[in-house]
């Protein structure tokens, strides 16, 4: 216990040390906080430089629009728009100086022309000219106050009351309700997961591998393994390794619940629906950080033994390519479980140790998944773990004071320590 | 009792790496492990402390089995290997902690033993920063730290310039006084004549020669003259029957039939005017029997 305390506690101050730990710890803390500022800048954004509606005070007009309404089709729309638009200066327009005003739009992109003329079958033809399709006015936002305004007056004209024309206009609210578990937080959290799992499982997978390998390329695994039982240096090792991704990913869990609290506006909604972190039972909480954990176990097992293969760092890659592929396949069958939920891969990948800790930390958050499930579940990962890693030990131990070419897999399985 | 290898064997397919060695280290000092480039003397060594099985043999300390529970040894490997981006103190003490110490035990012996060395300004640097001899003396400390018992020197004086081969020996001294046992093996047959009492020399996993050192060069007699001369005088040697071994800038090394044929020698030199300033009959050196003894195993 003692030696893999000591194996441990080295392979933790050792890594978290290392300038690419830390820049990349650095590089995604500062991911997640423009990720979370997003919304309130975009946000902001709309309400200080949109062109809608915005509260009082003085609204300092951007854009310019000529109007071109000579035979008066909609009426009103001048004073529409500017309601509708108060960033957008209207004026009145001379259709004979269209051309003279498209100049004017190449040189100066803040400048549209909007053009109402009779159109076939009782409807106006309405044309928006801008420079281009990123410049000029909000073609959608001119479209719904025009049509707005075209159907008040001919409502009018056809002898509707104006509170009836007001009720006709008016948008039908529609709400959603989920009587399952799955609700917006939930899929993106999850999904969020499964690529984190994902992560996990490559880059600490990778660390232990490659300090496997740079261990051997120093030579100083001759003096480790004389001085404590391979089996420990490699459990030590694993555990260090997965530590440390605990903290960095805690960190990040952290950084980025902290940044959606105090940065996500309370009501922001992606697609009209709300996102929540606060709505997970902590006992599921828990039970995706023992995936995590069970997970990350599996394959750090695993990429050990390719390290061990190798005696040059530069061969790593190569030997790592088995490793990386399983987590590849893992990550995608999972993936294909969460875009088909109802699929009967669902229980096969559910079941499956190298594939379970990507799927139920995705089904925990998303669904009531049955007791039995999960008990199976993490009982054939525990085994998995037992088995892979008793593997894993011995062609650890007949392989680290090997060195000269790449051993293949069944070099290992031959080689007697 | 000490240390014991009896009838030990091992194969890596259909390579016998060593076959049927056996030897014993009964009382405290140094025991030569010689050989050419693949002998099995590295297998030899990781037989005894368990890194590599052994197909068949006992290896036994003090009688008993022999494993990091029941001797506390220490193992510097001829591949020098230390972490390179780690400060010294640091892998020091961890090394200290794997092999038993407490975190503060480890830091005070390391810190001992960096100051014995002249190495107590490095405490903080990283390893890739030492030159090769420093850091050869960190592979010496972490080999050292925890006061082995039982310590393996792999080629111990290899690539050190003359100070720190003074400096190591002056640490070998000190670790024989202690009492500890002591298996280097080494190409430099000077060095193992220097500390070795007992040896064995094995040629392609085989033992070709064993026993106590002093004894087996007197089992061969005097065979050498060693003379210190500047004249030209291979003429009146040939004459005696020396057969030129090796001309050097200091003088001569014959291979003599006998004690007479030597003493006649020196007697007709001297009669002729010539006055060696070293004139010494001795035993063959260890270069010579290994030699011998390899190239007759081959």
């Amino acid at each position: 216990m003692k030696e893999i305390l000591a194996v441990f506690r080295f392979t933790f101050k050792d890594n978290i040390r290392k300038r690419a730990f830390i820049l990349t710890t650095l590089l995604v803390v500062a991911l997640i906080v423009v990720a979370c500022a997003l919304p309130a800048l975009t946000g902001g954004q709309e309400e200080d430089g949109g062109q809608g509606a915005s509260g009082s005070g003085t609204v300092s007009k951007d854009l310019v629009c000529y109007l071109l309404d000579a035979d008066g089709v909609i009426p009103g729309a001048k004073e529409a728009l500017a309601a509708a638009l108060p960033t957008v200066d209207f004026r009145d327009g001379e259709p004979a100086k269209l051309d003279e005003y498209k100049q004017t739009m190449l040189d100066d992109k803040s400048v549209s022309v909007l053009e109402i003329a009779p159109g076939e079958g009782g409807l106006p033809q309405v044309r928006l000219y801008t420079a281009d399709f990123m410049s000029g006015l909000d073609a959608s936002a001119v479209s719904e106050t025009l049509r707005a305004l075209f159907v008040s007056n001919a409502l009018a004209q056809a002898g509707v009351s104006a509170d009836i024309t007001q009720i006709a206009l008016s948008d039908l609210p529609v709400e959603q309700v989920s009587v399952g578990k799955m609700d917006l937080s939930g899929y993106v959290l999850g999904i969020l997961l499964v690529v984190i799992m994902f992560f996990a499982v490559y880059y600490y997978g990778y660390g232990v591998a490659m300090s496997v390998a740079s261990e051997k390329t120093s030579r100083v695994m001759e003096t480790l393994v004389v001085s404590a039982k391979p089996s420990r240096i490699l459990i030590g090792k694993c555990l260090g390794m997965g530590a440390l991704g605990l903290c960095q990913l805690g960190l990040f869990l952290a950084v980025g619940a902290a940044c959606f609290t105090l940065m996500v506006p309370a009501d922001f909604t992606i697609g009209g629906m709300p996102l929540a972190i606060s709505s997970f039972p902590l006992s599921a909480g828990l039970l995706v950080l023992l995936y995590f954990l069970l997970g990350y176990a599996l394959f750090a097992m695993v990429n050990s033994v390719c390290g061990a293969m190798v005696s040059r760092a530069e061969d790593l890659n190569s030997a790592m390519m088995p490793a990386v592929l399983l987590s590849l396949v893992c990550f995608y069958a999972a993936y294909m479980v969460v875009l088909m939920p109802d699929s009967g891969m669902k229980r096969i990948v559910t079941y499956i140790p190298f594939t379970s800790p990507f799927i139920m930390p995705f089904r925990l958050l998303n669904e009531t998944v049955p007791t039995g499930d999960i008990l199976i579940s993490l009982l054939l990962l525990v085994v998995a773990i037992v088995l892979v890693s008793l593997l894993s030990i011995r062609l650890y131990s007949a392989s680290v004071l090997h060195y000269g070419s790449r051993l293949r897999l069944r070099d290992l399985f031959r080689l007697k320590a | 009792m000490g240390l014991s290898v009896r009838h030990v064997s091992k194969s890596f397919g259909d390579k016998k790496a060593v076959d049927d060695l056996s030897f014993e280290i009964a009382e405290p000092g140094v025991f030569g492990l010689i050989g050419t480039n693949g002998a099995g003397k590295t297998t030899t060594i990781r037989m005894i402390l368990g890194v590599t099985d052994k197909d068949e043999g006992e290896i036994t300390w003090n009688g008993g089995p022999l494993n990091r529970h029941t001797v506390r040894f220490g193992y510097m490997p001829e591949e020098r290997g230390i972490y390179p981006k780690v400060r010294v103190i640091d892998q020091l003490v961890y090394f200290g902690e794997l092999r038993g110490m407490s975190r503060r035990a480890a830091a005070d012996a390391a810190d001992r033993w960096l100051k014995r060395l002249e190495m107590a300004e490095h405490r903080g640097t990283l390893a890739e920063k030492l030159s090769k001899g420093n850091q050869q003396k960190i592979q010496l400390i972490a080999t050292v730290l925890h006061d082995p018992e039982l310590i393996f020197l792999d080629e111990p004086f290899s690539g050190l310039d003359p100070i720190n081969v003074d400096v190591f020996k002056s640490v070998l001294a000190e670790l024989i006084a202690g009492g500890r046992y002591i298996v280097m093996s080494s190409h430099q047959m000077a060095t193992v004549e220097e500390y070795c009492r007992d040896l064995v020399i094995l040629s392609r996993g085989k033992t070709v020669l064993q026993g106590n050192l002093r004894l087996i060069k007197a089992g061969y007699g005097h065979t050498n003259l060693s003379l210190a001369c500047g004249q030209d005088i291979l003429p009146l040697a040939e004459k005696h029957g020396l057969r030129l071994l090796e001309k050097t800038a200091e003088g001569y090394e014959f291979k003599i039939p006998g004690d007479e044929a030597a003493h006649a020698f020196l007697a007709e030199l001297v009669e002729s005017g010539v006055f060696p300033d070293r004139y010494a009959i001795r035993e063959p050196s260890l270069h010579e029997i290994f030699v011998e003894k390899v190239e007759a195993a081959q």
